[in-house]
């Protein structure tokens, strides 16, 4: 057997798998977005419609993106904001001591979120520790399906995606930089914006759009903290398929929280770039 | 003459570059044959073309006189030694040189006694349990050797083995090297950019440039008698002049006439090799003789031996004489004659390419 | 040094705020009282009713065929597609190397949708189900992805030299991959192995979409029980489900050490 055989044998099967059962469900989103809700919940492709597309003003789908939006803003900013002092402070750590707590960060990461969002469910609901606390300054008899909850849950599951690209590109720069650093600027303040925080940007960018993207998207979470009441896009999307049969407007909206996710990574790759240079 | 190994007008291009061009070649059976050059002529190629990981563009290759072409690598009977880390990473030492016997399934007896037949060459006995992240650089590269001879191939490549070991282990490694070619008798195509190591290693030397084949020879002829620039240039360290060659006399703007034993006339450039050129405080006069007069501008010292800058009518002749401390050197500033037989100026012309 | 206190502080407070509702629930899993505000006991109870809910015992099979199945085909397929974009360089290669990527950052409920459409509309021409089939291909679809980028990122100019040398050395094709490619990604490929079970057991949205009633699979009967409310039933089987893929993750974190070491 050739070595060109033997290659495709290798690579065609699962990229033919691939073509079949991913890039082609895909472009039956298209053919689902033209469709029409019947009276039964089924979908009717005898012409082409628009009514999905009337339907998100009608439905007052634009303040539900609007929400996402600006909860996944908040929820970055926090991440960020709580985040970046983590990696940088570890990053001063011994190495036993550094990639321990990179271990403890990371293991959560990819570990069951279902039950990490649940177990946060238990201290913000009636009698949770969290809510005991808040109740302390605000009156509040639960947190759960408020959206501060969902906020702070959602921080809680993404935190590590901010932390882990940040502590990578800290850990990339040399310490002979930060010295000459020292050196340059007077103010440490300066230093370190200056040099520390632009050296770490790539890894900032990548922290951001791997914790806003999720979250823009995000189901679990709202649901689970949100409740039901409460609208992101997420929960939007699987209402329209799950409980109103409406399949062409889920289309949609899973269109439109795809192309935000592909406008937030194009905007990654071009800051990159532009690093680069 | 039945050949080991020919190269009949053999191009490669990649889709960026031409890699080589037009090569033609022969190596005998038993020759340790060396392809020398810079980085980037296309050495590389050549030897990757006759392991098979290559296809050539254009051009046949011949192994024992059967066309080899379209072969694929693991049929043929090549084996090569690469630059640096080959050695399989989750093997030991021992697995690792029985790897290619293994593969094709010798019984255990072959294989123990192919194995001490190669340890005898290559003294590996306290290594074979170790593992290769365990070895220096020169330990493993010796590995890589024993791995590829114990196959006994038809043709043996070298691509610059001792490139990455410092100086000392080089030396020593290529007397090793050698006297291991020298008893076994494998043909050997040896490929490095270091051309003390060709000359001293080899029975003929190619030298390349710029992915051609410049001239083919064995080493004396080769650095006492270079049929073109580059070959002239590359080899040594000479003093090199441009100028016009008239009636046996060289004339150019550094020097008004400098004899040189070559009836053609024509545009030529002169070589002067360092290590022939004597000198002296009085001039000499003979027939037999240039003899220049200069100032010596810097003394290098190399340890074993001196180089001497010598300012001659607005250029420089580098000289390198032993460093006997008997002998007397003009000191920097002073007058000095340099001297040196005409008929080891080296002469090329520029129609020579 | 004001700054640096402020920093440790914020160590010790977000290793806090991450760490201590899983102990929580764990802890409460525990508890003999059905409310998390008191603690009368340590006991076992709770864990022993999973055992005898068939309904989890159900969903937690299902998870099991889907995750065994999927990895199977994800590890097949994914290991295949990392090789052949190893070896194989051209235009095509290079379209494909980019797209790889698709899978892993689609937002889950996008994949849901596109997945749940396509099989509703091959079911009007074809024999299909919404089902345990269906959960295999979806996780698979995904899950290949993750395999391909996992193991390529090992597929290095060093192995490159390693293949050629076994080709030197008289190897043939499959001899080249079974004796020095294999030997090379196994940390990659057995790290790849339990990531493709953790991603597809504890999978949620995209099950939730394709399964059918009776194949349901263990997250989406959870996250229906999480929904209903805070109940020991709930704490158990998610301190269980968490547990399992933190022992299971930390074996991925601890390859993929070894193999930067090497």
């Amino acid at each position: 057997m050739t070595r060109n055989k033997l290659n495709n044998i290798l690579g065609l099967p699962g990229i033919i798998f691939l073509s079949i059962f991913f890039f082609t469900p895909s472009l039956f989103i298209f053919r689902y977005i033209f469709g029409s809700r019947t009276r039964t919940g089924k979908t009717s492709f005898d012409k082409i419609y628009f009514d999905s597309f009337s339907q998100l003003l009608d439905f007052n789908v634009v303040p539900i993106i609007n929400k996402s939006v600006v909860t996944a803003f908040f929820v970055t900013l926090i991440c960020f904001v709580v985040g970046y002092p983590f990696a940088y402070y570890i990053k001063k750590l011994s190495t036993t001591m550094k990639y321990f707590s990179l271990f403890l960060i990371s293991i959560p990461f990819l570990t069951n979120f279902l039950s990490r969002t649940y177990s946060w469910k238990i201290l913000v609901s009636k009698n949770g520790l969290i809510t005991k606390y808040v109740s302390m300054f605000y009156d509040v008899s639960s947190l759960l399906f408020t959206d501060f909850a969902v906020v702070l849950g959602m921080v809680y599951v993404y935190l590590p995606f901010m932390i882990l690209p940040i502590f990578t590109s800290l850990e990339n720069i040399e310490d002979s930089l930060l010295e000459s650093a020292k050196d340059l600027y007077a103010n440490p303040f300066k230093a370190f914006y200056y040099v520390t925080f632009k050296l770490s940007l790539p890894g900032v960018i990548a922290g951001v759009v791997l914790t806003f993207i999720p979250s823009l998207g995000a189901y679990i979470i709202p649901q689970i903290l949100g409740g039901s009441k409460s609208m992101y896009l997420g929960n939007f999307t699987v209402l329209q398929f799950i409980q109103a049969s409406n399949w062409p407007l889920g289309s949609l909206v899973s269109l439109i929280i795809l192309l935000f996710m592909v406008f937030a990574i194009n905007l990654l790759f071009k800051f990159e770039g532009q690093r680069n240079l | 003459m039945t050949y080991a190994l020919k190269f009949e007008n053999v191009s490669k291009s990649f889709s960026t570059s031409d890699a080589i061009k037009d090569i033609s070649f022969e190596v005998e059976k038993g020759e340790f044959f060396s392809l020398l050059g810079p980085s980037g002529c296309g050495k590389t190629t050549i030897l990757r073309i006759i392991a098979g990981l290559e296809q050539p563009t254009s051009g046949d290759v011949y192994i024992n006189e059967q066309l080899i072409n379209d072969i694929e690598p693991h049929l043929r009977p090549v084996n090569t030694v690469f630059q640096s880390y080959s050695l399989f990473p989750h093997l030991t030492v021992k697995e690792n040189i029985i790897f290619g016997l293994k593969i094709r399934k010798y019984d255990k007896k072959e294989i123990d006694s192919s194995l001490e037949e190669v340890i005898a060459l290559i003294d590996l006995k306290d290594h074979l349990k170790r593992k290769p992240h365990q070895l220096s650089g020169g330990e493993q590269q010796r590995v890589a050797i024993a791995r590829a001879l114990i196959n006994k191939p038809e043709v043996l490549l070298m691509d610059e083995p001792l490139g990455a070991l410092d100086l000392k282990l080089r030396e020593r490694l290529q007397v090793e090297i050698k006297s291991i070619q020298e008893s076994t008798k494998i043909t050997t195509i040896y490929v490095t950019h270091d051309q003390t190591e060709a000359l001293a290693m080899s029975d003929k030397i190619a030298v390349m440039s710029k992915g051609e084949i410049l001239q083919v020879d064995d080493p004396e002829t080769l650095y006492e008698k270079p049929t073109n620039k580059f070959t002239s240039n590359f080899l040594g360290n000479p003093n090199v002049f441009k100028g016009v060659i008239k009636k046996e006399k060289f004339i150019s703007d550094e020097f008004e006439e400098i004899a040189v034993s070559n009836k053609k006339n024509g545009p030529a450039s002169i070589f002067i090799r360092p290590e022939i050129i004597s000198f002296g405080f009085n001039k000499v006069t003979s027939p037999n003789v240039n003899c220049v007069e200069g100032v010596v501008e810097h003394i290098l010292y190399r340890g074993s031996w001196l180089d001497v800058i010598v300012s001659v009518n607005n250029t420089k002749i580098e000289i390198s004489k032993e460093n006997n401390f008997d002998l007397s050197i003009p000191d920097e500033g002073e007058k000095i004659y340099l001297y040196w037989y005409i008929n080891k100026t080296w002469v090329v012309f520029d129609d020579q390419k | 040094m004001n700054r640096t206190v402020f920093l440790k502080l914020n160590y010790i407070f977000v290793l806090i705020f991450i760490y201590l509702p899983i102990f929580l629930m764990v802890g409460l899993s525990f508890n003999e009282s059905k409310y998390f505000n008191q603690w009368t006991g340590f006991t076992l109870q709770w864990y022993e009713q999973l055992f005898q809910n068939q309904n989890i015992l159900n969903a937690l099979y299902n998870s099991m065929i889907v995750a065994v199945v999927s990895t199977f085909l994800s590890i097949l397929f994914g290991f295949g597609i990392a090789l052949y974009l190893f070896r194989v360089k051209n235009r095509f290669t290079s379209f494909v190397e980019k797209f790889i990527y698709v899978p892993i950052v689609i937002p889950d409920v996008t994949m849901a949708a596109m997945m749940l459409v396509f099989f509703i509309f091959l079911s009007n021409y074809l024999e299909i189900k919404l089902g345990i089939a269906t959960t295999i291909i979806s996780h698979t679809a995904f899950n290949i992805s993750f395999v391909t980028v996992l193991i390529g990122s090992k597929l290095t100019r060093k192995l490159r030299v390693l293949e050629e040398v076994a080709s030197d050395l008289y190897a043939n094709h499959f001899q080249v991959i079974k004796q020095v490619t294999l030997p090379f990604v196994m940390p990659a490929l057995l790290a790849s192995i339990i990531l493709s079970f953790v991603l597809s057991f504890d999978e949620v949205v995209i099950s939730m979409f394709v399964t059918g009633p009776g194949s349901t699979t263990l997250p989406v009967y959870v996250f229906s029980m999480i929904k209903k409310g805070v109940t020991p039933a709930v704490n158990s089987v998610s301190s269980l489900m968490l547990i399992f893929s933190l022992i299971l993750v930390t074996g991925v974190l601890l390859l993929s050490r070894k193999d930067n070491l090497k």
